[in-house]
């Protein structure tokens, strides 16, 4: 469904991502595992067109590499940011409605917020209150459900877990384990490498803009010491 | 006496209507893209070169004129930006506020070449003017239409920013413009909606402006601006909210000032005005209603 | 003049040499205002018609003006620069921006060469204190259009008067209409009250206001600015019922204000102006404009027309002295006891050398058409020096 091929990413003259190639199956869940500054973000960054990047990105057989960030969204690309980046100034029913901007049909995206509203019902109760005000718990799950909202065919996860406590945190796995099952493609970026190895098909580690090694879990466990020192699982 | 003072607060009141006027239209561009329109007053100007061609070619009809202005300036200010402003887009503030500064001495320059350097005269908005006796308060019928048509403005983008779409998207926009682009909605169909909305306002001055004055010149738009821009910063630059206070308040600070001064320091009105903004500016450095500049995220 | 405050501009230049170049010309500068803050009060189009003028009849003893024209932007850098470049060129006598500013440094580059700052327009009081020697105005400093305004207010049987005044514009906005407080002072009349304003200004509701509470209600209210700020003035009183004279000066003289009688003909009853030359119908200028109209070089208003003068005082001072010597030409401006022009009969420099003397028009309105009120040397003029 997403094939990645020779993809370099810059900031000016820099250049962070180095010819790196990985595929996404339909339907898979792919983890992008790295330190710091590995590059995951620019990878995602490359993917929806927000980086000056070379090479191709093949999105259900088109090349997207060249078209406006706006025209990928609407291919069926969504985003739950690193950070989150929820509208803080927005309440908690506006930021979902953006999400549904590609949608033609309002009259299911306005079913689909009610159907989110079920799922959390701590964002129902919490509809008409700013986004920034929500605990970053829930502002992690109004991230995610945004990006739902587009009804996408593949959505990019960055670093959903980060500075969430360890039972919020098993929350939001618990919610991608969901979105697994539904059948939605998903790319996982992730600090937390263990439970991401759970939770994907397939993994691809990224060092310094390299991907270093790639495969399933016990592949990837396999490798040893190299992998617990750029991931911190533990063999 | 406290007739004195109701007059001279109601005009204050008038004054800062326009000033309101001009600054939501500075506001809501600035908001969005962090670009301080100077050029905003040409926008104001087109609207009365549009009336002065009307009058020209024999349009009598005064809500044809009416319409046809605040079109103008829409267009203007749409144009501008597809000209002018989007090729400097991401570049930093600086880059912006000079390219408008440009744009606004050439088209002041435009004017004057092309049309006159002096004020033609324009009467056909002197209809909206005519005197109002309350008791012994005197008001014009100006004064009312301007202040009543500033509230509506207000109403309308409020409503417009709460309930519709673009406008939910605008909000938006004005504090993470990249996250709403990566909700698949099209930047350049915001920012477009941004400037057209200022266009809208800016004709809206231009009625007002020309049905006073009764002429454009070159500056007719540019001097008001400067003062719509004080607003805007008093007020708290990019807040919608900061743009109408800051209006209102410079209103009440000149006539205030031209009102208390006595004749011999009258010199120094405007030097006390920006003293009083200065004080305000060390109280509160980013404006009164300063927006929230911080994201928001919980990390 | 009428200077504001300064604005950056873009100097465009728009301009060109107006003429070819003959082997033996008079050869005229002109760093002017073209584009930018004082564009309105440039006299470009009346020289060039006065010298196409002249041109045509043959010149002046076989010698035809050339006239160096370059924008400035109204910038004082750039007018320094171009007279520089004209003085090169050989020109007899220069003509800059309206302001002492630009004035001041022009003349006394210019003074190097024994070159004169003849000026159509200026009536700025600095120019006449002696800091230079070689400048003289066309025209007659503001205290003497303040002093015949305030002779015809007297005549009219003005007493009680408002003044309008405003540090923005210098001199002229701040000082003339005290000028005229003066006169009527001195002719038994009372100032009532002095009110600030600043330029631009598009609504008095605030001064008006101020006046409504003056316990006597004033005759007449004077001011020096420019329009259309006090085209708004003269409405606006009327509106609050305010049925008081408004004068004014050379500001006013500009034809958006006869546009403000177009939905009411009586509203300019009682506004009138002193300025620097007739300009009613059947004047002088209005014919001066209707020729070079015909000679397909238009003329708009006052300020563009009183370039005339200027070409024609060279014209008498090269024929006099038979060549194009500066300093020569500048005696024989100052000596001569009545020297033709276009916009009035005659000027003289010898009395005053750095300005004009001539008479001061007084325009009113009659149903909404200039009418001249009086013309004529004012008797009383304030001590201004
Ligand atoms: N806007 C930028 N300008 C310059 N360099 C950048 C920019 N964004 C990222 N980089 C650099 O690119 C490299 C990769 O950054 P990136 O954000 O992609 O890493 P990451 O793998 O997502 O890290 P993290 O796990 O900390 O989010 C880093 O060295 C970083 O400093
Ligand atoms: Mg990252």
């Amino acid at each position: 469904m997403l094939i990645v091929n020779d993809l370099s990413v810059f900031y000016g003259k820099i250049k962070v991502v180095h010819n790196i190639n990985f595929t996404i199956e339909e339907g898979s869940c792919v983890a992008l595992l790295g330190p710091n500054g590995a590059g995951k973000t620019s990878t995602i960054s490359s993917i929806l067109g927000t980086v000056n990047s070379t090479g191709t990105v093949n999105f259900c057989n088109q090349d997207i590499s060249k078209i406006q960030t706006e025209d990928r969204i609407k291919l069926g690309i969504s985003i739950a940011p690193e950070g989150r980046r929820v509208f803080s100034n927005l309440s908690v029913f506006e930021n979902l409605y953006l999400g549904s901007a590609i949608r033609k049909d309002r009259a299911i995206a306005d079913n689909e917020i009610e159907n989110w509203f079920n799922i959390f019902p701590i964002l129902k109760e919490r509809k008409d209150q700013s986004a920034g005000t929500l605990s970053g718990g829930e502002q992690q799950m109004l991230t995610i459900a945004r990006a739902l909202m587009g009804n996408p065919k593949i959505l990019l996860l960055d670093e959903p877990s980060l500075g969430l406590a360890p039972m919020i945190t098993k929350q939001v796995f618990e919610l991608i384990e969901t979105l697994k099952t539904k059948g939605i493609t998903i790319l996982l970026v992730e600090q937390n490498a263990t439970e991401a190895l759970k939770l994907a098909d397939y993994s691809y580690i990224l060092n310094s803009g390299n991907i270093v090694a790639h495969g399933n879990r016990s592949e990837i466990l396999k490798k040893g010491d190299l992998m617990s020192s750029l991931t911190g699982v533990e063999n | 006496m406290i007739d004195y003072v109701v007059q001279q607060s109601l005009n204050a009141l008038s004054f800062g209507a326009e000033y309101a006027l001009i600054a939501l239209g500075l506001a809501i561009v600035f908001s969005i893209m962090g670009l301080v329109n100077f050029a905003h007053g040409e926008v104001i100007a087109i609207g009365g070169y549009c009336m002065m061609v009307m009058a020209a070619i024999a349009f009598r009809n005064p809500i044809v004129i009416i319409i046809g202005a605040i079109f103008a300036s829409v267009i203007m200010a749409v144009f501008l930006e597809r000209i002018a402003f989007r090729p400097v887009r991401y570049a930093d503030a600086t880059t912006g506020l000079l390219t408008a500064f440009g744009v606004s001495l050439i088209l002041q320059n435009l004017f004057l070449l092309l049309v006159s350097p002096r004020p033609i005269a324009v009467t056909s908005m002197y209809f909206l003017d005519w005197p109002i006796k309350l008791g012994s308060i005197r008001i014009s019928s100006l004064q009312i239409f301007e202040t009543v048509a500033t509230l509506l403005a207000i109403l309308f983008l409020v409503l417009f920013l709460k309930r519709s779409f673009l406008g939910i998207a605008m909000r938006a926009a004005s504090l993470d413009f990249e996250m709403v682009r990566l909700m698949g909605i099209r930047a350049n169909r915001v920012i477009a909606t941004a400037f057209a909305i200022s266009g809208l306002l800016a004709g809206i001055a231009a009625i007002f402006i020309i049905a006073r004055r009764g002429a454009v010149d070159p500056t007719l738009g540019f001097n008001p601006v400067l003062k719509a821009f004080v607003a805007c910063v008093v007020g708290g630059f990019g807040s919608l909210t900061g743009a109408v206070l800051g209006g209102f308040l410079l209103g009440a600070l000149e006539v205030g000032m031209l009102v208390i001064l006595p004749q011999s320091y009258g010199g120094m009105k405007d030097a006390f005005v920006f003293a009083v903004i200065a004080i305000i500016l060390v109280w509160r450095p980013e404006g009164i209603l300063s927006p929230q500049k911080e994201k928001g995220d919980k990390i | 003049m009428k200077p504001f405050f300064k604005k950056i501009s873009i100097p465009i230049f728009a301009s060109f040499l107006a003429f070819p170049v003959y082997a033996d010309t008079i050869k005229v500068g002109f760093p002017v205002p073209l584009t930018g803050e004082y564009a309105p009060y440039a006299e470009i189009q009346g020289a060039k018609c006065m010298a196409e003028i002249i041109n045509n009849k043959g010149g002046v003893n076989g010698k035809k003006f050339e006239l160096l024209v370059q924008d400035t932007g109204t910038d004082t850098q750039t007018a320094i620069s171009l007279t520089e470049k004209f003085l090169d060129q050989g020109v007899v006598a220069i003509g800059t921006i309206p302001f002492s500013d630009t004035m001041i440094p022009v003349a006394q580059i210019a003074a190097g060469y024994g070159v004169t700052i003849l000026q159509a327009q200026s009536t700025q009081v600095e120019m006449h204190t002696g800091i230079v020697d070689n400048f003289i105005s066309n025209v007659s400093p503001d205290p003497f259009t303040a002093a015949a305004a305030a002779e015809y207010a007297l005549s009219e049987g003005v007493k009680n008067v408002v003044l309008l005044t405003s540090d923005d514009g210098g001199s002229w906005s701040a000082k003339t209409p005290l000028w005229f407080g003066e006169v009527i002072e001195n002719g038994g009349g009372k100032v009532l009250s002095k009110m600030n304003f600043s330029i631009p200004t598009s609504d008095w509701s605030p001064q008006i206001a101020e006046m409504k509470k003056l316990s006597s209600s004033p005759d007449a209210v004077y001011i020096s600015s420019i329009m259309p700020d006090v085209g708004v003035l003269v409405r606006q009183m009327k509106a609050a019922g305010i049925d008081a004279w408004v004068f004014g000066s050379d500001g006013l003289d500009d034809p958006s204000l006869d546009s403000v009688a177009d939905s009411d003909k009586s509203i300019l009853d009682k506004v009138a102006f002193g300025t620097l030359a007739p300009s009613q119908p059947g004047s002088a200028m209005q014919e001066f404009q209707a020729e070079c109209k015909a000679l397909g070089m238009p003329v708009d208003g006052m300020f563009p027309a009183l370039g005339a003068d200027v070409i024609m005082a060279l014209a008498y001072a090269v024929e006099k002295t038979g060549g194009t010597d500066p300093v020569a030409i500048r005696e024989a401006l100052r000596s001569a006891d009545s020297i033709p022009v276009r916009t009035v009969e005659s000027v003289s420099f010898k009395n005053n050398k750095s300005h004009a003397e001539r008479t001061v028009p007084v325009i009113g309105f009659k149903n909404g058409v200039r009418v001249l009120l009086s013309n004529a040397i004012p008797r009383f003029v304030p001590n201004w020096k």
